[in-house]
């Protein structure tokens, strides 16, 4: 890099360009700045032009009879309206508690691939985990605070840019991603209702269809979406006497209002016990869940898998592959291939976050924030990758580390995996966390700098549904 | 054009400019808000013209360089070169240094700042530039050059030509 008369390096303009366009995330919502616009002139219609063509065009010489302007004006309303409620019933997403729903006819194409990858993923920016639609709080926030409706934006892998935005009827409790669509749970008027939302015209506008899904009015945990978008499972939480909320997971036909629903078995409705992050198997009928076993290193906590084919209604009738705490460190929650074949889970603090390691991998210690790999097989625990600590910076507990992946391909060879680094305060400049993504392609480790962004919402990529916004903070920030 | 169909089309464009021009968020919406609303009352003569959103981006502008008061920036920069230097891959601090150079650019007057994103983020050409911010091209190139040296970017050689 040459340097300046004054000896201090030179930059390029593409620096400059790419700077520039970081700025571009601070720009206002559209649908904040309509609403400011709308108060700021008491929400009057905005001003019509004036229609002077009416009457030039009755006044021109040779002009058609004066009755035919009115006619053709009347005939035009009524066919601009009749277009209209045709294209608000095809095209409009769906109002809560309509009538008749549609039906969603065929399954989306898969959606092309950038380098490998889903070339398109859909973000929640601002997630109401946890959501609630028959109480009147959500997250700690009230009911008069939340937004009526809620925008969600479909990303291009390849650009980080948004491809498409779309407006749902409520807020937006959870999503998730098929092969070649996106799905939403959206609360509005007590009611979950979910929403395919598919990208159209060449990736550059999405449209929401409402589901023939029963509304739901028990508060929503995750939703996830079969590959091929047939089938979406979606856990709630119910009351079960005394012992407070527990799990209750629906499988739902997206084409139809087909349901199963599975329930925690009595014995295991207590102290808190529920479902994690879940994702489908390739076959298309295995669903594998975390569950939380009330506590962390409980050993019932792990990652279990569910046939939904199978006859029963026992949710925790199938397969346990993993417990949460096991030889290698503690896992709050495991990603699985959608082949089945290995696990990935990133080690994280025991209660308490006490420094040092809670496993070994191969008689080393598990560094806090890497992520192991296990064959579900054999549980044997490979190390996938290590966030570089900082020198000079301490390392108590961790001074950088990873998150959870984003997406994972078929073997899980290829991994989507959001990582942060840590700066802590000094005298001159505040503390922060810098979030990056990087791709694991096998041993290979390339930086994606511009998702970096993404990672404070929640991100579904088909088959992987991510909860980030919840970055691990240092201990001396 | 109706407001809505603006609105719809052309706003999410002019809020990413307003966020470019301004440099944070409190600023481009205050910017995007104060021109958006002028815009809205005098709809029925601007919805007229051919290509609205060019006369509302050059109120933007103009709101923009006529703006007396500046925005206090809280961007963490500066303090890199006291630290030891890093033996693992940093990618914070690539982050910091697009940090240093956007705090850097938020101290650029506002006509050469303008430039910088007329240019850069818009991609326009000088002459385009000198039509909207009413100057010569020879004064765009001096404010570009300006901000240049104070930013201490290396123009492309081609550009260097030019502007000879």
């Amino acid at each position: 890099m040459p340097n300046n008369r004054d000896g201090h390096p030179m930059r390029e303009e593409d620096e400059l360009r790419a700077a520039l366009h970081t700025l571009e995330r601070h720009a206002p919502g559209p649908d904040r700045m309509l609403a400011a616009i709308c108060a700021s002139v008491g929400s009057a219609p905005p001003p019509e032009r004036p229609r002077r063509w009416w009457r030039r065009a009755a006044d021109l010489p040779g002009s058609w009879p004066g009755w035919v302007t009115p006619l053709a004006a009347a005939a035009a309303v009524v066919a601009v309206v009749a277009a209209s409620v045709l294209v608000a019933k095809v095209y409009a997403p769906g109002r809560a508690g309509g009538a008749r729903p549609h039906r969603v006819s065929t399954a989306a194409s898969p959606f092309p691939t950038w380098d490998g990858l889903p070339a398109y993923f859909i973000t929640d920016p601002g997630p109401f985990k946890g959501a609630e639609p028959s109480g009147t709080n959500v997250g700690g926030t009230p009911a008069s605070q939340l937004p009526r409706a809620q925008q969600l934006q479909i990303i291009a892998t390849a650009t980080g840019k948004a491809a498409a935005t779309v407006r749902l009827p409520g807020y937006v409790a959870a999503i998730s991603a098929s092969a070649g669509a996106f799905f939403a749970a959206v609360v509005k008027d007590h009611a979950a209702n979910f929403y395919e939302v598919r990208l159209t015209r060449g990736g550059t506008h999405a449209t929401a269809t409402k589901l023939p899904i029963p509304a739901d009015t028990a508060p929503i945990g995750y939703i996830a979406a079969s590959p091929d978008g047939s089938k979406l499972a979606i856990s709630t939480f119910v009351q079960h006497g005394p012992f407070g909320d527990i799990q209750n997971l629906v499988v739902a036909a997206t084409g139809t209002s087909a349901e199963r629903r599975w329930r925690t078995p009595a014995r295991d409705a207590k102290g808190g016990r529920s479902m994690g992050i879940m994702a489908w198997l390739a076959d298309g009928k295995t669903l594998a869940f975390n569950w939380v076993g009330g506590a962390q290193v409980s050993p019932s906590t792990g990652l279990r898998l569910l046939d939904t084919s199978a006859p029963g209604s026992n949710l925790l009738s199938g397969a346990f592959v993993l417990r949460g705490y096991n030889h290698a460190g503690s896992f709050d929650d495991y990603n699985i291939s959608p082949d089945g074949k290995i696990l990935l889970g990133v080690v994280a603090c025991l209660p308490g976050c006490a420094p040092g390691s809670a496993g070994t991998v191969r008689g080393r210690p598990a560094v806090l924030g890497s992520l192991i790999q296990f064959a579900a097989a054999s549980k044997a625990p490979t190390v996938r990758y290590t966030e570089p600590e900082l020198p000079g910076v301490p390392v108590h507990p961790v001074n950088s580390g990873c998150i959870d992946p984003m997406w994972l391909s078929t073997s899980g060879h290829r991994v989507l995996l959001p990582c942060f680094q840590h700066r802590p305060r000094t005298p001159q400049r505040k503390g922060r966390t810098f979030p990056h993504v990087l791709l694991l392609d096998g041993g290979k480790v390339t930086g994606l700098p511009w998702l970096d962004g993404v990672v404070n919402g929640f991100v579904a990529f088909p088959g992987v549904t991510f909860v980030g916004g919840t970055l691990p903070l240092p201990v001396n920030p | 054009m109706t407001f809505e169909e603006f609105a719809a089309t052309r706003m999410p464009g002019l809020l990413r400019f307003a966020a470019v021009l301004a440099g944070d968020r409190a600023t481009a919406e205050d910017l995007a808000q104060e021109v958006l609303i002028r815009a809205y009352a005098r709809w029925d003569r601007i919805g007229c013209l051919d290509r609205p959103e060019l006369y509302v981006r050059k109120m933007m502008l103009n709101e923009f360089l006529s703006w007396r008061r500046r925005s206090s920036r809280q961007i963490p920069a500066g303090g890199m070169a006291s630290e030891p230097a890093s033996i693992a891959p940093d990618h914070a601090a690539a982050y910091n240094e697009r940090e240093a150079l956007l705090a850097e650019l938020g101290k650029l007057p506002r006509r050469q700042r303008a430039v910088l994103v007329l240019r850069y983020y818009e991609d326009r050409g000088d002459s385009e530039i000198a039509d909207l911010l009413g100057c010569s091209p020879g004064t765009v190139r001096s404010h570009a050059s300006r901000a240049l040296a104070a930013l201490r970017i290396e123009m492309s050689p081609r550009r260097q030509a030019h502007a000879e």
